[in-house]
């Protein structure tokens, strides 16, 4: 687990949390605290933040139709779980070639004046 | 008020903060319920208390209002304000355009009164 310092603050993160929540939900259906969860866990402990601001994230994604929800039974519990719509793939492949174009470029700069 | 401690406490400070429609109030209210009891679990797991479990869970969740500004608030103040904003100008257009028609049916009623050419 990173410490204090190597974390991203949430004021940071919080341009890109929603495109973080598309990704988390593209291998599959998954409620608020497994997307937290899988956040934390495939960022090595980067995407550290309150927990609670995960759902106004999902609940703007599912107003702008990008995710759905639905009740569902996980582990004998009734949650609400979320699924990418067609709408969400296609804006999380945009964001994915957004993010790749702004990282070239940011390499290219950074290394390229040395 | 102190910070909540359990997840009841924490539970009843969001229900205060929560503006939204019943149905929305109550899916919040169960998502945030159910998030904290995984999370409190978690830690049980890795032998916490049950009383540290959930205090820690509340702090790792972070503050009530974080979760309370969700799901699209429904009648905000500021959703009031361009509301009423708009029936004024509703309000307003629709009286000047009858103001206007009064004059005109004064001048043609007043014979009178020397006729009015400038239009």
């Amino acid at each position: 687990m990173r410490g204090v310092a190597e974390r991203i603050n949430a004021q940071t993160l919080k341009g890109h949390l929603e495109a973080l929540i598309l990704k988390a939900l593209e291998p599959g259906p998954a409620h608020g605290y497994a997307i937290v969860q899988q956040l934390r866990a495939r960022s090595d402990g980067t995407f550290d933040l309150p927990e609670g601001t995960i759902y106004p994230a999902l609940h703007r994604l599912e107003k702008a139709t990008l995710v759905k929800s639905r009740w569902a039974e996980v582990s004998g519990r009734r949650r609400r779980v979320y699924t990418l719509t067609r709408k969400g793939k296609a804006q999380l492949a945009a964001k994915e070639t957004e993010w790749n174009r702004l990282r070239d470029g940011m390499h290219a700069v950074f290394e390229g004046a040395r | 008020m102190s910070a909540p401690e359990t997840i009841g406490e924490y539970l009843l400070g969001l229900h205060r903060s929560l503006r939204l429609a019943r149905g929305r109030r109550s899916r919040v209210f169960d998502e945030v319920h159910e998030h904290l009891r995984d999370a409190a679990s978690a830690m049980e797991r890795d032998g916490a208390s049950r009383a540290e479990a959930e205090r820690r869970a509340i702090i790792d969740f972070g503050a009530p209002d974080l979760v309370a500004d969700t799901k699209g608030r429904g009648w905000t103040v500021a959703g009031i304000a361009v509301m009423l904003t708009l029936v004024f100008a509703a309000v307003i257009t629709a009286f000047q355009g009858g103001a206007t028609l009064s004059r005109s049916r004064v001048r043609v009623s007043a014979p009178s009164m020397p006729l009015d050419l400038t239009g």
